[in-house]
């Protein structure tokens, strides 16, 4: 048992200690330069295996539900040969990059998979303003200096003739107020990160080791 | 009981906010109406450090500094992102600055790919001496660290498979040392991932083109000259356009169609690599390097009336919430 | 065959579009499209770009330079990513910690000062001092107000002291180690409120001008780039 703990728990810990050490030792020896180097191309061969796990779990999470027969299963099989049918011009189009599948594949991207990403998030649009119609209240004061501070900026991003006015008060806006707040929340962000990480050489923070023993 | 107006108002059918929101936004465009933006300062800082940079290997032609573009977005923002992409390699392109463009995501390899070769062949810039295009340099961090020594050891090879010791652009410019100013455009937070490895660690100045969403929280890096100059959202993309533009009439004339057309007549055989672009331009694709130039500027007319239309929705709504309470504290 | 595939993009982009109305099989059709070819197009990317690229190509050139020790470790790397691999196995899933473990605290030990230099102390020197090495909080702005009273040196008075005291204000509020009635933090409560309404009003604006953006670039494309394409070619 003991045994058992030692491999799937404390070397693992160890390991991030180790290589936390190593992560910030390098950035203050500049004589470890082909340490870093080495490093890196570790990290890149390693993060190469994770980046093609994920992809097989995503394929597999799709064929799975494609299996699971349900009434709109027609729907899954267009997804189905979508993905076969770009994975193999795609591929055959890597290893014959002058043949006409490799345009394919091309035109696919360019025509198919570009403009429906494009319009999927085209449909934001239209929910912001029926979501501004229907919750943008000036209830509280707070509110309203929020309702207020929104549409100076709006008109200012698109000021001209009479409204130009609003194009330096927003700035100003950006400039000052806006700088103040979001730089609190950077040194919270900042502050959050660093502790994080030092949690996590440390072995205090162990969620990224999954759950399990 | 009579519905009062204010409350039929306030329960208005979705279906007709989004007719009027395409009316709105389809208006200006069908007329072609463009917007003329005022430069900002943040934007004005980017042209102007290009502008330095070109005035530097002016005078230091043998150790050119070059520029490191990063396209930290997917198509999902293209829309707003494509034009910045566009207007800066436009910039570099006609100063004959080295550009070496790479994609963070691999859903944009191919975006990347097209916007930097779209915009390659309007200049003639040869593939390897002029630009080059690293692909997916992953994972992003080690590449990012890598250029601090030689980032021909982290990208062995381009995307297109040649090793980067062949290609001469990358003998010049392999590290920080050669790189003038990196642009991350990006439609998430990976500019602050730039500001903390290339400028905290390498003190490289950061250029970012970022969507309008994102634009706030970077205000902050802006005010420490963390980042030297910002292009928020499609205004901002306007601006950038609007400067390349008054640029592009300095450097090569007006009419830019003409000066396409001709630009490779008599050009010598075997200069530019066909894997890379077709020397050449038909009138389908001449009209499309024609239109990218306004793009930013003909969607700015369209967002100005959508801004207005909302803001007329959201006073209406606020009228209405207002005449129903007070009606509600009557009773 | 240019405006075959721009109708072809038009009509996805409608299909898509006509969830606005109503959920139909058009719109459905077109969503798992859309999660077909990205599955699809990553597979081939990851594929090209990064099994080929990271793992195969180093370990090639690195051979065919006779780098023998930059083989070894290159290969070592390898061994530790197919590590990986043990995620398909329910008994061995355990052994994917350690490649985790590497990669996760390698850039979490790099990650601390840079991250702390970048957020919170560049941050923080940004609040006492501007770019140019000028404090924020300036007497000599403040007389050259009253000097020269106009808008632009009110401008130059007010921003620094304004900047300093927002930043001041909703730190403390953020902070929630002393409890809220303490005389400080209850005075600066509706000043960091101020601030962050102003601050997310101006997120807000930004934010809608962003989602508008997306939508007009898919009218830009159908209004000025096909349909004057579709003219020219139908119109002979």
């Amino acid at each position: 048992m003991e045994g058992v703990n030692l491999m799937k728990r404390t070397l693992p810990l160890f390991l991030a200690f180790f290589f936390g050490l190593i992560g910030i030792i390098v950035q203050m020896v500049p004589a470890l330069k082909g340490l870093l180097d080495t490093m890196l191309d570790w990290m890149a061969i390693i993060a190469a295996f994770a980046l093609a796990v994920g992809i097989s779990s995503l394929t597999r999470h799709h064929m799975t539900k494609i299996r699971r027969k349900h009434k709109d299963i027609f729907f899954s099989y267009v997804t189905f040969i979508a993905m076969f049918f770009m994975t193999i011009i795609g591929l055959v189009g890597y290893f014959r990059p002058e043949g006409a599948l490799q345009g394919l594949f091309e035109n696919m991207y360019n025509y198919v998979r570009v403009p429906l990403d494009a319009s999927m998030f085209a449909l934001l649009a239209f929910y912001i303003t029926s979501a501004a119609y229907r919750a943008f209240r000036a209830r509280t004061w707070l509110a309203t200096v929020l309702l207020l501070a929104g549409v100076i900026v709006m008109v200012g991003r698109v000021a001209f003739g009479p409204f130009i006015i609003f194009n330096d008060i927003t700035a100003w806006i950006m400039k000052v107020p806006t700088t103040a707040a979001m730089r609190a929340v950077n040194v919270g962000i900042g502050l959050g990160i660093v502790a994080t990480s030092i949690k996590i050489v440390l072995g205090i923070e162990r969620s990224y080791l999954g759950g399990g023993e | 009981m009579k519905t009062p107006w204010y409350e039929k108002i306030m329960s208005l059918d979705k279906k007709v906010l989004y007719v009027i929101m395409f009316v709105v936004v389809m208006i200006p465009l069908l007329a072609r109406w463009t917007y003329n933006p005022a430069v900002m300062p943040e934007v004005k800082d980017i042209y102007d450090e290009i502008e330095g940079i070109y005035t530097y290997n002016q005078s230091h032609p043998d150790t050119p500094q070059g520029i490191l573009l990063s396209f930290d977005y997917s198509p999902s923002t293209n829309a707003e992102l494509d034009p910045m992409t566009m207007s800066v390699l436009r910039h570099a392109f006609m100063r004959r600055i080295p550009v070496i463009t790479w994609a963070a995501f691999p859903d944009s390899i191919d975006l990347a790919k097209n916007i930097t070769t779209f915009i390659a062949k309007e200049y003639g810039a040869v593939y390897g001496k002029d630009f080059v295009f690293m692909g997916y340099p992953y994972p992003m961090t080690a590449a990012v660290i890598a250029f601090g020594s030689d980032v021909r050891n982290f990208l062995v090879k381009d995307f297109y498979g040649n090793l980067s010791t062949a290609l001469p652009l990358l003998n010049k410019i392999y590290n920080y040392k050669s790189i003038g100013l990196i642009v991350t455009v990006s439609g998430t937070s990976y500019p602050r991932f730039w500001v903390t490895y290339a400028n905290t660690l390498y003190g490289k100045k950061i250029a970012t083109g970022t969507t309008a969403v994102s634009a706030a929280e970077f205000y902050p890096f802006l005010q420490t000259d963390q980042m030297i100059g910002m292009m928020g959202g499609l205004r901002g993309a306007a601006e950038y356009e609007k400067l390349v533009q008054a640029l592009e009439t300095q450097v090569i004339g007006e009419d830019i169609g003409s000066y396409l057309r001709n630009l490779y007549n008599d050009a010598p055989e075997g200069v530019w690599d066909t894997k890379i672009y077709t020397p050449g331009f038909s009138e389908e694709e001449l009209q499309s390097h024609l239109s990218t130039r306004m793009s930013a500027r003909t969607g700015m007319a369209s967002q100005a009336s959508a801004h207005f239309y909302v803001i007329f929705l959201i006073i209406l709504a606020n009228l209405g919430f207002f005449l129903s309470r007070r009606a509600e504290n009557k009773r | 065959m240019m405006l075959f595939w721009y109708t072809i993009a038009v009509l996805l982009s409608l299909a898509i579009f006509s969830f606005l109305w109503k959920d139909n099989p058009l719109y459905k059709f077109a969503e798992h499209l859309f999660v077909g070819t990205m599955v699809g197009y990553q597979v081939v990317m990851v594929f090209s770009q990064i099994i080929m690229r990271k793992i195969v190509d180093p370990i090639t050139v690195a051979f065919d330079n006779s780098q023998i020790l930059t083989l070894i470790s290159l290969v070592f790397a390898t061994l530790i990513g197919l590590l990986f691999l043990a995620r398909f196995s329910r008994k061995a899933e355990w052994v994917s910690r350690y490649p985790i473990s590497i990669t996760v605290g390698f850039w979490s030990g790099y990650a601390i000062v840079a991250s702390f230099k970048t957020s919170v102390l560049t941050q923080i020197r940004g609040t006492v001092v501007d770019d140019l090495g000028q404090p924020l909080l300036n007497g000599h702005l403040i007389g050259d107000f009253f000097k020269n009273p106009s808008l632009k040196t009110l401008d130059l008075a007010t921003a620094g002291p304004l900047l300093v005291f927002g930043v001041i204000v909703v730190l403390v509020y953020f902070f929630f180690s002393v409890k809220h009635d303490h005389p400080i933090i209850k005075f600066a409560n509706k000043p960091a409120l101020f601030y962050l309404m102003i601050g997310f009003g101006a997120s807000f604006g930004y934010t809608f001008m962003g989602r508008i953006s997306l939508f007009i670039g898919r009218m830009n494309f159908i209004f000025n780039e096909w349909w004057p394409l579709f003219k020219q070619t139908i119109g002979g």
